[in-house]
């Protein structure tokens, strides 16, 4: 009748990569949504960019139901002990991306309120550059990181090295 | 000018259809006023908000009848903000704004604050909106508000040690991280950083532009070894 019927009954595959391609086809993101970057993360969600096309546009407000925490913009060392909190209640795996260069370095604020990249305080891995980033960039993005949760060992240990999304 | 059909308005006030001559302007009764009260009238500046002068020990009186007098009647407090002058004395200014709605006029009174006591009295009681407006001036250059009845930061964490806009505060700060350490966070060494020891991964600031504003004489109070 449907697809399914071009399908063999049964389909071999190792665990790993099973849970792999679930887990990476149902993000939900956490959006910390700081400033600026806040406005394009809510365009990439919205119909024209469309987030869910990748299997990431369950937005969720709270930590206990998101598995990738976007930080979109500038954090201060006066939020920062409030996103490590939110970071710790997400459970694991779970993921970061630093959305614009505020959050990957500080961005243009060098001064004694902005933490120079939230990867002072957390495990970033995947950067993003622009100020704000597109839409575009958002998206390519979270396909890196599906990338990597694609490696994710099924023990949880993650890959390492960031990403970094030009 | 007999076949040019006339302005009405014009026609009416030949006066007018002068050429304007520069005229001073009339003695304005608002600087009178606040002149008698011990203010003193500063001159004008670009933006010709008349401008005063008001002793920290008169400021409680004479922002009472600013606020209360109905010949001046300043309704609304507009802003309150703390600057400072590192080489005047005293150093720091209170700055505010009141406008009059019911004579629409805006002027701006200063007063002075010295850093050996930095405290000048709360207007809370006369317009209440001072309140985050001294609590801001109170954090960012640390005059404190005699009166205030909850003087507590509102910008930096509660904990913050310093003044941070006081001008011999480095504006890249000092321990910036100093208050989420306090609430038991952990930095974190950055992935770029392992090749580099520990606070060696920022360039020096080049401050070799010097300090055209003047605000600066050149000797900073911190310790250098502080700043991060």
């Amino acid at each position: 009748m449907g697809v399914e019927d071009k399908f063999p009954e049964v389909v071999t595959s190792r665990l790993t990569d099973l849970v792999g391609w679930a887990r990476k086809n149902s993000l939900w993101p956490m959006p910390l949504g700081l400033s600026c970057c806040a406005i394009e993360m809510m365009a990439t969600v919205g119909p024209r960019f469309d987030l869910s096309r990748f299997g990431a546009e369950v937005f969720r407000f709270s930590p206990r139901q998101s598995d990738v925490m976007i930080v979109a913009g500038t954090l201060t060392w006066k939020m920062a002990s409030v996103a490590r909190r939110i970071y710790d209640q997400m459970p694991d795996p779970k993921w970061v991306i630093a959305m614009g260069v505020c959050a990957s370095s500080g961005g243009l604020y060098r001064n004694y309120a902005v933490v120079p990249g939230v990867d002072r305080i957390l495990p970033v891995d995947v950067y993003t550059m622009g100020c704000p980033p597109r839409p575009d960039t958002l998206i390519r993005a979270v396909m890196e990181l599906q990338k990597k949760i694609d490696e994710l060992a099924i023990d949880g240990r993650r890959p390492r090295e960031p990403v970094f999304v030009q | 000018m007999a076949d040019v059909p006339a302005n009405p308005s014009s026609s009416s006030n030949p006066a007018a259809a002068a050429p304007a001559a520069p005229v001073a302007p009339p003695p304005d009764p608002l600087i009178a006023a606040l002149t008698a009260l011990g203010a003193e009238a500063l001159p004008l500046t670009q933006d010709l908000l008349p401008v005063f002068r008001v002793e920290r020990d008169a400021w409680p009186s004479v922002a009472r009848a600013l606020r209360r007098d109905p010949q001046l009647s300043f309704e609304m407090l507009i802003d309150v903000a703390g600057v400072d002058f590192p080489k005047r004395r005293p150093r720091f200014e209170v700055v505010y704004h009141l406008w009059s709605l019911t004579w629409n006029k805006v002027i701006r009174v200063k007063v002075g604050v010295p850093e050996e006591d930095p405290q000048v009295a709360s207007v809370i009681d006369l317009w209440p909106t001072a309140d985050w407006h001294e609590r801001e001036a109170f954090d960012m250059v640390g005059v404190k508000f005699a009166g205030h009845p909850d003087l507590r930061r509102i910008l930096m964490p509660d904990d913050y040690p310093w003044h941070p806009l006081r001008k011999d505060f480095p504006v890249e700060g000092i321990d910036n991280s100093i208050s989420y350490v306090k609430a038991g966070g952990v930095l974190m060494t950055r992935e770029l950083d392992v090749d580099r020891p520990a606070g060696q991964d920022r360039t020096p600031v080049d401050r070799s532009h010097g300090d055209p504003a003047g605000y600066s004489d050149g000797t900073p109070t911190l310790p250098e070894e502080g700043r991060s």
